[in-house]
C-alpha cells in the first residue's frame, strides 16, 4: 500500500531476535540481554527502543543481519524503493567522519561513511527508511 | 544525470569524504568504445569493452589524505565509492582508484575512479 511494492523477506520474531543476538555475540556480548545488563538502567531503557525498531525492521524484511563473505557480521537495509544500504563492520575511518556538532548529523555522517553513499546520500532517506538507518548506525556506535 | 550541472558536491572513497575542486570536469566514459572498420563492403562496427571509469577527479587533499589515497591505489583492494553531483544525485559503486599524482602548489590529488561493475544511481 505504501511505497514501492517489493518482495521483502519477512521473518519471525524469533529469527529477528536471533539475528540481533548474533550481532551482539560478534561484538563480545552473550546476546542483546547481555549487552543491556552491562549498561546503566536508564541507558538500557533508551537502547531498548532502538533495538525494538531494528527487530521490527528485520521482521518486516527491511533489515537483515548476517555474516558476509569475510566472516564479518554486516547489516543490510533495504529501502521502500528497493535500494540496498550495506553496513559493514565499523572502523575508525567511519567514526572520524562524524565531524558535525549536531548529534543527528553525526549519525547521518557515520551512516553515509559506512554504507558508501555519503552524508548526501543518507540525507535523501525519509520516514521509516531514515529511522531504520539511524537505528542501525546507532547500534554500531553502541558496541 | 539531472538538469542542474556544475561542481561535484562530494566524493566518498572507502568511507572517507573528500571535497572536489570547483572547476573540475569529471568525465564518465561509456562501457564500450566503438570504432568503424572499413571493409571492401559495409563498414563494421567494432566494440571494445572498457572499464566504467570516472576520469579527471581532482580532490583537495592534505598530504595525509593524499597518502591515504595512495595506499588505496597501491593495495589492490576494491572498496565502496560514491559521487554526489551538482543536482544532488548520488552515484555509487564498488571499485578502485588510480591516483595520477598530487599538485603541491594547488593541494590537489587527481585520480580516476573505476567501478568493478557499474556506477549505479542511489534512489533513497
Amino acid at each position: 500500500m505504501f511505497g514501492k511494492k517489493q518482495n521483502l523477506k519477512t521473518v519471525s520474531a524469533e529469527t529477528a531476535q536471533k539475528q540481533l543476538d548474533d550481532f551482539f555475540e560478534y561484538y563480545g556480548y552473550d546476546n542483546e540481554q547481555g549487552f543491556l545488563d552491562a549498561q546503566k538502567q536508564d541507558d538500557a531503557d533508551a537502547f531498548s527502543s532502538t533495538f525494538e525498531r531494528i527487530k521490527r525492521g528485520i521482521k518486516m524484511g527491511f533489515i537483515d543481519i548476517s555474516e558476509n563473505e569475510d566472516g564479518e557480521i554486516s547489516v543490510t537495509q533495504v529501502t521502500k524503493k528497493g535500494s540496498e544500504l550495506v553496513f559493514p563492520e565499523i572502523s575508525a575511518k567511519n567514526k572520524s567522519e562524524m565531524r558535525a556538532v549536531n548529534e543527528f548529523t553525526k549519525i547521518h555522517q557515520l551512516a553515509g561513511s559506512m554504507t558508501g553513499v555519503g552524508y548526501e546520500g543518507i540525507c535523501k532517506l525519509k520516514g521509516s527508511d531514515l529511522s531504520n538507518c539511524e537505528s542501525i548506525a546507532t547500534l554500531f556506535l553502541l558496541v | 544525470m539531472g538538469f542542474q550541472v556544475g561542481t561535484i558536491k562530494k566524493v566518498l572513497i572507502d568511507g572517507i569524504s573528500y571535497n572536489a575542486k570547483a572547476d573540475i570536469d569529471a568525465t564518465k566514459k561509456p562501457r564500450k568504445e566503438k570504432e568503424g572498420i572499413a571493409t571492401s563492403g559495409k563498414t563494421f562496427q567494432k566494440f571494445t569493452a572498457i572499464p566504467a571509469d570516472l576520469e579527471s577527479i581532482t580532490l583537495t587533499t592534505s598530504p595525509q589524505q593524499h597518502g591515504r589515497l595512495e595506499t588505496l591505489h597501491d593495495d589492490g583492494n576494491v572498496f565502496p565509492m560514491s559521487v554526489t553531483l551538482a543536482d544532488n544525485s548520488v552515484y555509487r559503486c564498488v571499485g578502485f582508484i588510480n591516483v595520477e599524482g598530487r599538485s603541491t602548489a594547488e593541494g590537489t590529488t587527481t585520480l580516476t575512479m573505476t567501478a568493478e561493475d557499474e556506477w549505479t544511481p542511489f534512489y533513497s
